[in-house]
Order: C-alpha cells, then structure tokens, then sequence
C-alpha cells in the first residue's frame, strides 16, 4: 500500500513530463507521525547494537548523503562490511532494497544489518528486552500498541515509517523539470548527453535508477570479488554476476565514494568508469565535466536530524 | 378455549420465523450480491493492471527514453490487489478452491515479475547498444574511405552486420546469433593504422558483443513473458470463483424458494383459518351440523323457506338424570341421524337452533315433502333407541313443528309449544291463526302492570264477607288479593297468578296481603281467612313473618284462618301437618279449600285436624237442580258435625241456594248472593242490608 502511494504521488507529477524519464521527487509521502517519531529517536540509537555503539546513522549519514564516505562500511568492532553503504535517502521510492534487492522493502532492510554480526551484530531478543527496559521508549510506543511489551516488528516498523520522511524534494533540477527553473548550459548539456549516451536507460524514475537490476560493466566486465552482494548471491545464474539494483543518483554529489564497493572516490571517476565499462565509450573531460554538473543539479534539501515535516 | 391461543401461537412463530428468514435472507443475498460484484470487479481489475503491464514493458521495449518506474508501479498495484482480494474474509471463507487458485497465481505472477526485471536487466543494455550501432556506422560513413577496398569491404561488413543486428532484435530470431559470432571473428580480423578506425572497429565488436551475450537473456526473458501462465492462473481464479459462486448462488436461490414456500403456506394457513373460522361462526361446535347463525344466513337467501324444527321432548330431564355428557351424546346422535335423513332430500340443510332443537331448512320450490320427513324422522327416532352410553340406551320422544311463515323459528315454536303437552299428537304445522304472539305481548303488559303495582303499592286486599246461615248475620271475610291499575281498574290476583308465578313474586305477594289484611282487620273483631298455598307454607320468610305479624297484633291470631288447597294438603302432606300444628298453636284456625271436589280424603282431614270445610263449588253451584250433590253435601255436613267441623259453602249466588244450605244445616255461606268481595266495611246486622234485597227471615 505504501509503494503504491509513493508511486502514485510520483506518476501524478509525471503526467507533465511524460517525455522525460526523470519525474521530480513529491513533497511528501504519508506516513504514520506517530511511529515515524519513535523511529527518529530508534534510528540514531546505538542501542540496536549488540554493544551499543553503532546505530543506523552510523552508516546512514546525513552529512554524507545518507550514506557514509567509506568505500565499505565499518560496523561494530571496526569489523569492514562487503558493500559501500546505498543511501537512506529517498530509500522510500526504491523497488527494493540492498545492492542485490534481497529485500523487498525499508521494513525487510532494516532487520539485516541488525542481525548481521559485521554491522550491528544484535538479535531480537536483546533488542527487545533492552528496549522494553526504556520508559522513553514503553511510553512512546504504548501510544501505538497499549501495554504490551514491544517486540522488533514495532522497532523496525516504525524505523521504516521514518525513513519515510527522509525525502529529498525541491532539488534543482526537480524544479526545471516543474518549470519553476531554468538550467544552465552546462547542465542542459549534461543532461542531453545523460539522455544521449544511454545513462537514462538504467537510470531514470523519481530516483534516477532504482528501478531495475543492471550489470557493472557490460561492455568492458569488471572483476568480480568473492563476496559481492550481487543478483548472482540470490539467483545463481552465471550472467547474473556482478548485476545489481541500479543506485539512485539524487544527492550523488554528496555520498562519495562510488559503486558496490566504492572504487571510484570522485564523481569524474565514476562518470568515466561507467561510461568505459558500460557504454564503451571514452568522454571528452568537457563531456564528463557536463555530466558533472548535470548531477549536481539531483541535490535536493537534505532533511534535518531531528524533526519530523 | 385452548384453542385460540395454539393457532395465533403457530400464526406468531410461522411469522417470527418467516420474518427472522426474509431480514436473513435480505442481508445475504445483499452481502452476496456486493462480494460477488466485488469479486468480479477485483478479478477484472488484476487481468486488466496485468495487460497493462504487458503493454508498460513492451513499451519500454520500443521506447528509449523510458521511465521504468511505471513498471514497478503496475506490478506493486497487482501486488495489492491481489493482497486484497486473498484476504478478504468472504473470499477466504466461500471461496477456499478460489483462494488456492488465487495462491497459484500470485506464484506464477511473482515467476512473471522477476522475468520482467530479467528483460528490464537485458532490455536496457540491448537498448543502449542498439542506440550506438546506427551513430557507429553513421561516423564510420565519415571516418572510413570506401575508394579503400579494404575499407570498404569493412564497412559492408559493419553495415550488413549492424543491421542483422537490428533487424533481429525486433525479431527474436536466435538464428542469427550464429552467424553473428561468425562476424564479430571478421570484424576483429581488421587491422587499421589509423586508431581512430580502429577505435571504432572495436567500439562496434564490442557492442556487438553485448548483443551477443544479453541477446539470449532478452529473447528468454520475451518469450517467458509471452508464455506466462499467469492468464491461466487468473482465468482458474475465476473458473473457481463462478464455480463456487454458484453454489451460493444455489443457496440464495433455495433460499429464496424456501421464502417463497413459506410465503404460500403462511398464505394458505391464514386462508385455511379463516375458511375455518368462517365455518365456525355457522357451525355448531357439539355435533358439527350448522348453527343458529347458518341457519339465519340460509334463510335469507332463500324466496321462500320451509322450517321443519325438531325437538326433543324433555331433553333438560336427561341432561338432569344422566348428566351433561350423556345429554351431548344424545345431541350428537340425534343430529347424525338427522343428518342422514336430510341428506337424502337436495336442498335440505339440517342445523342446530338451540339447546335441544333442530331444524331442517328448504326451499318451498324444491318440492320436498315436510310432512313426509316428519314421518321418518318420528319412525326412526320411534324405531331405533339412542345410546345414552355403552350400556343405557333409550328412546327418545321427538315434537315436530312445520312453519312457512316468517319469523320461522318463533312460528315454529309457537306451534311446538300448543302440541308440548298433548299426547296425541307429535307433528303440527303453524297456521296464521296461532296467535300465541298474543299471548308473550300480554304476559309482558301484565308483568310490567304487576311490577308497576307491587312498586307503587297498588296490591290491596278485598274482603268478601261471609254469612252465618243460622244467624245471616257476618261472621267473617275472606281475604282476596286485588291489583289496582293505573287507571284504576281493579282486577284479581287470580288475573295475573301466571306471571306472578313466572316473576317469582308470588311470596312478595302473599306476605303483602297478610301484612295489609293484618293491618286492616287488626283492630276489628272479624274473623278473617286468608288464603295459602303450599308454596307459601313452605317459604320460611313468609312463615316468620306470618309469626311477626302475630306478635305485632296480639290477640289477632285467634281470629286468623288459613284456607289450604285441599289437593294441595294431600300432596305435601308433611309440610302441612307442621305449619298446621305451629298455627294451630297461636290459635288461628285451618280451613279446607274446594272440599268434595274430587279427591275427597276424611282421613286427612282429620289427622291434620282442620277446623273448616269449604264446600266445592262443584256442589254448590246449580245445589237447587242437582240431587247428587245434595246428598254428598248431607254426608259431609253428617262427618262435619262428628268431627266437630264447621262447613262453609262458597259460590252461593242466588236465594234458592242459601236457604237450601240453611235447610241442610251448612254452617256459613259466601258468594254473590250475600256480597262481592270489595273494600273492608264492618257490616253490622243482617247481610240483607249489603245485597239490598229482602231479608229472609231467620232459620
């Protein structure tokens, strides 16, 4: 049901910009006020961690994009994570969830690093009966489900009703496309280019990708490591190796470093990375400064740590 | 009486029932029509989102510039509608075959899904390596010289390349991925100076070789989705939905036909129970023939009615000796008798009109005979005895009265009631001049002329005196009862004794005359006599308040004198002989009425020690011509004498007579002769001075 609204609230706009496969970012989803609030307070709260120092935001930052600026995440113990960590941000219009879409949605994704013993390492029963110790959190949640004791579907429901808000509406280029801007030729360049090279036929929708599984380095393959979260992990079909989710491109300018396993520490990198190992094609640096600028114009308002729209 | 209460007890429960089914059935079949269009509707709406679909991914397909989004979107709408539709309570609890078929396909839909997301994954690459192709070969135009034979033969060989490329993509044929490989091993044989052509000869070997290996994947992932069962799957969902559907359609419908069954039988029962009630209202209830009312009813619609009524003689004595069920059964025997009689005769109806009459109503036009159906009804009930119970049986005695003239039943009855005490005669048929309607009309005036008196204290006594024949002078009166109407007409208590009788008045009467003649006489010397008649002997108020009287008139007993019905003291001989005693004991005296008329009895006479004898008007009337009552007189006046009992002889009317009797030595007389009964005078001196006549002279 959540989907199919956030769906429908991004087609609605759409309807003007029939031609573009880009639609802007609506300026709210509906979400549950209620369980979104205890879901902030859960959200950056260590305690979901087997010894309480990592939290959601550790790896989901908003000063970074929503993600963080490593190549792979550090979770608990200084322990290194497989993959770079995707964005929280706009995570809402995904069509699923983690570089392989293992899950099929924000609910699913935020039990895994919970119980994932490189990220947060904790497991239900802890999380429940720690949480169940914290009035804050018994009075909170009795608003919701009376007096009975929480259990981790109330935590992770209402971390993903959260995350909810944690959209990113109003970026420039959401406005040229409503017409309340104009793009710079730079960026008008950019974007023809974007369209031209064939970049718009993975990453396009309300989140400039997200919406299909694609594989890193078609035309020139790249090397696969042994443990890449990748569609192959789920299928184990052999052209399946090194096909993931296609990342968003919103707030790309801030959630360096780059892909699966953040090779590339600069969008120029990246942008030629791609273009050599997907398009087989080498950009000119004025092509690839274009493209640059074209994806800044994806920065929308980044929303503050603590208060709910 | 229990009956009513049973039948509007089934009435109520047949509707409460019919009423709870009818609100059942209105919210069922209400919740059965909305789900099933609901259902309906739903199941359209997934096999409409999913050719939708179908067209979205085909669409991107075509298209280059194409926002997948919509993709997503459609399969997360058929997501959620078919999360609807499976956990919908009504589809979950009547539709179970349903719901599993909706399981199969949410199964194949997923399968459907995920090669959409394959063809995504390869349609997007093939897209993009198509887009370059044509811009390839458009700058290899420019970039490669076809004056060069090598070039030039490259250049076919990129062209004729790219466009069986192209050509196939649309076309899906995997043949061509054969020669392909075979071409991209030429394309890579060219070797080229320049690096620019050179570039672009391995810019295009390496699209190619993407087409190459997504091809497979693209063409698969086509030909699933072309293949998918998830049609299927829908079309079984909905197979299994009519299927079900149906059967809670069988259910709506016997249902319904129950309703309806319901409906006529509660219509039937209310048409039976007033056909039964309307038959009640003329059926008598005892024997099952007609009633009063039938009877009534008939009689109006017909021109001009015969009644023959039948009834029994002295029904009320059985009812009285046998008891009431015996004197039902009888009723009930009779009426089955009857009933069979009358059924011979077309026209006829046979009814109960009363307690133990019947009555046989036809049309004077039909012909039938009356006096014919008289005959057999007397022969039959003459002929066979009715059962009065398993062991009694006895024969009854049946009156029948004919009338043709209206109204019927009162005519009928008039009849009957002249031929109630004749023996002879058990059959009569009412002629105009029966006027006994007369007679009820007179009953009625003197009734009301007899309260009217009695209320207005218009019941007086005369006194008619009676003579001494030794002396002719008064020696007493006699008390006689007289109503004076309001006009003024005095008439005697004889006059009215039928309806005084029939209104029970009789003791009020009595006791008024004693307590006015008391009043009267009391302060005179007279003898008085009063008359009495067994009734008043036996009413003990009457009696007491005779004893009052005497205690309010002290030294008034001694001149009282009761007169008794002779055939009345020999009847209730007991009863007498007490009161006399107790009179006797006061002093008044006792004297026998109409003495010699008939049952004559000495013996009585003197055991209840009567004191005087009135001679039967029989003897005294006509005493000049008729010797035979000289002599009974001669032998009374001889055993007066004896018994030392005065006579009296009444009716003396003329001279002739009262010196007779003084010549055979009769004690007193009265009559006419000697003075009407009228007002209380005291007369002194001879009687002669109260005729006016002559005096006699003395004996």
């Amino acid at each position: 049901m959540r989907k199919k609204t956030i769906m429908w609230m991004v087609f609605v706009p759409l309807l003007n910009f029939a031609a573009e496969p880009i639609s802007p970012i609506p300026q709210l989803i509906p979400y549950d006020k209620l369980k979104a609030s205890i879901g902030e307070k859960l959200f950056f709260d260590p305690i979901l961690s087997k010894n309480q120092t990592v939290s959601c935001a550790s790896c989901h930052n908003f000063t970074y994009g929503g993600a963080d600026s490593l190549a792979r995440s550090i979770g608990m113990n200084g322990q290194t994570g497989r993959m770079n960590s995707p964005t929280v941000l706009n995570s809402a219009f995904n069509f699923a969830q983690f570089w392989n879409g293992r899950a099929k949605n924000l609910a699913e994704q935020a039990s895994g690093p919970i119980h994932n013993p490189v990220e947060m390492g904790s497991s239900r029963s802890l999380i429940e009966q720690r949480i169940n110790q914290k009035n804050e959190y018994k009075k909170a949640f009795s608003k919701i489900i009376g007096n009975r004791p929480i259990n981790l579907d109330d935590i992770i429901e209402a971390i993903a009703e959260y995350e909810k808000t944690l959209i990113t509406p109003n970026a420039k280029f959401d406005l040229y496309l409503q017409g309340k801007m104009k793009l710079d030729p730079a960026e008008t360049r950019g974007y023809a280019l974007f369209k031209r090279l064939g970049c718009a036929s993975c990453h396009n929708g309300v989140n400039v990708g997200s919406n299909s599984y694609q594989k890193f380095g078609v035309i020139v393959p790249i090397e696969r490591h042994p443990h890449t979260d990748d569609r192959f992990e789920i299928t184990h079909r052999d052209y399946d190796k090194n096909v993931f989710k296609v990342p968003t491109l919103r707030n790309i300018a801030l959630t360096a470093p780059y892909f699966h396993d953040g090779r590339a520490a600069t969008l120029q990198e990246a942008i030629r990375i791609m273009s050599r190992h997907n398009l087989g094609v080498n950009l000119s640096d004025s092509d690839v400064n274009d493209l640059v600028s074209f994806l800044y114009t994806l920065t929308g308002t980044i929303p503050a740590k603590e208060g709910i729209r | 009486m229990m009956k009513f209460p049973k039948k509007t007890l089934i009435a109520l429960s047949a509707g409460a029932i019919a009423l709870g089914g009818l609100i059942n059935f209105q919210l069922f079949t209400k919740h059965y029509f909305i789900e099933r269009q609901n259902i309906n509707e739903q199941l359209n709406e997934i096999e409409l989102a999913e050719k939708k679909l179908d067209t979205t991914v085909l669409r991107s397909g075509i298209f280059l510039y194409v926002n997948q989004d919509d993709i997503i979107r459609q399969i997360d709408t058929i997501h959620t509608m078919l999360h609807a539709l499976e956990t919908s309570e009504h589809v979950r609890e009547s539709h179970p075959q349903m719901t599993r078929a909706l399981a199969q396909y949410r199964k194949s839909f997923d399968r459907k899904a995920d090669y959409i997301y394959d063809f995504q994954t390869a349609n997007a690459t093939i897209k993009n390596a198509t887009m370059v192709l044509p811009v390839l070969k458009q700058h290899s135009l420019s970039l490669f010289n076809t004056a060069n034979p090598h070039e030039r033969r490259f250049l076919e060989n990129l062209s004729q390349t790219a466009n069986s490329v192209l050509l196939s993509k649309n076309s899906l044929d995997g043949e061509m991925l054969n020669t392909l490989e075979l071409r991209i091993g030429e394309l890579e044989a060219y070797t080229f100076d320049d690096p620019a052509k050179d570039n672009l000869n391995t810019a295009v070997i390496e699209n190619l070789k993407v087409f190459r290996d997504f091809f497979p994947r693209y063409k698969s992932a086509i030909e699933n989705l072309e293949s998918s069962s998830t049609q299927n799957a829908l079309d079984n969902a909905r197979k299994y939905f009519y299927r079900e559907d149906q059967s809670e359609l069988m259910a709506v419908k016997s249902f319904s036909y129950l309703l309806v069954a319901l409906y006529m039988s509660s219509l039937g029962l209310i048409i039976y129970f007033l056909i039964r009630s309307e038959k009640d209202v003329v059926t008598d209830r005892l024997t099952g023939i007609g009633n009063r009312k039938g009877f009534e009813r008939r009689t109006r619609t017909l021109n001009e009615p015969i009644l023959i009524l039948v009834n029994i003689n002295k029904f009320k004595n059985y009812n009285d000796f046998y008891g009431v069920a015996s004197g039902d059964r009888i009723l009930i025997e009779t009426a089955n008798r009857l009933k069979q009689i009358t059924q011979g005769y077309r026209g006829a109806t046979l009814y109960r009109l009363g307690g133990d009459e019947f009555g046989i109503l036809m049309e004077r036009s039909s012909g039938i005979h009356y006096e014919q159906i008289g005959r057999i009804i007397t022969e039959e009930f003459h002929k066979e005895p009715v059962a009065i119970n398993s062991n009694i049986e006895t024969t009854l005695s049946i009156s029948i009265a004919v009338s043709m003239h209206k109204p019927l039943l009162e005519t009928a009855d008039m009849a009957l009631k002249s031929i109630k005490n004749d023996r002879t005669r058990n059959l009569i048929r009412y002629e105009e001049g029966m006027n006994l309607y007369d007679g009820i009309k007179t009953n009625i005036e003197k009734t009301h002329e007899l309260f009217e008196a009695i209320k207005n204290d218009r019941l007086i006594p005369y006194f008619q005196p009676i003579v001494s024949l030794q002396t002719s002078e008064v020696a007493k009166y006699e008390v006689l009862g007289r109503l004076v109407t309001q006009n003024g007409t005095v008439h005697s208590i004889g006059h009215y004794l039928d309806v005084v009788k029939e209104s029970k008045l009789y003791p009020t009467l009595t006791r008024r005359m004693i307590q006015k003649s008391f009043a009267i006489m009391h302060d005179t010397s007279y003898e008085f006599s009063i008359n009495l008649s067994i009734e008043d002997i036996a009413d003990s108020e009457t009696v007491a308040m005779i004893k009052r009287e005497f205690g309010r008139y002290p030294q008034i007993a001694s001149r009282v004198v009761f007169e008794i019905l002779e055939s009345e003291a020999v009847n209730d001989y007991g009863k007498i002989s007490d009161f006399i005693d107790e009179m006797k004991r006061y002093g008044c005296k006792i004297a026998v009425d109409d003495f010699g008329s008939g049952y004559s009895n000495f013996a009585h006479i003197l055991n209840l020690d009567i004191d005087i004898i009135k001679l039967d008007s029989s003897l005294i009337r006509d005493l000049n011509k008729n010797h035979n009552a000289i002599m009974i007189i001669e032998t009374i006046i001889g055993f007066a004498l004896r018994a030392n009992i005065r006579t009296v002889a009444e009716y003396v009317s003329e001279k002739e007579v009262f010196e007779l009797l003084q010549n055979l030595g009769v004690d007193y007389a009265q009559g006419y002769y000697i003075g009407k009964p009228g007002p209380f005078e005291p007369h002194n001196g001879p009687f002669c001075i109260l005729s006016g006549e002559e005096c006699p002279e003395s004996a």
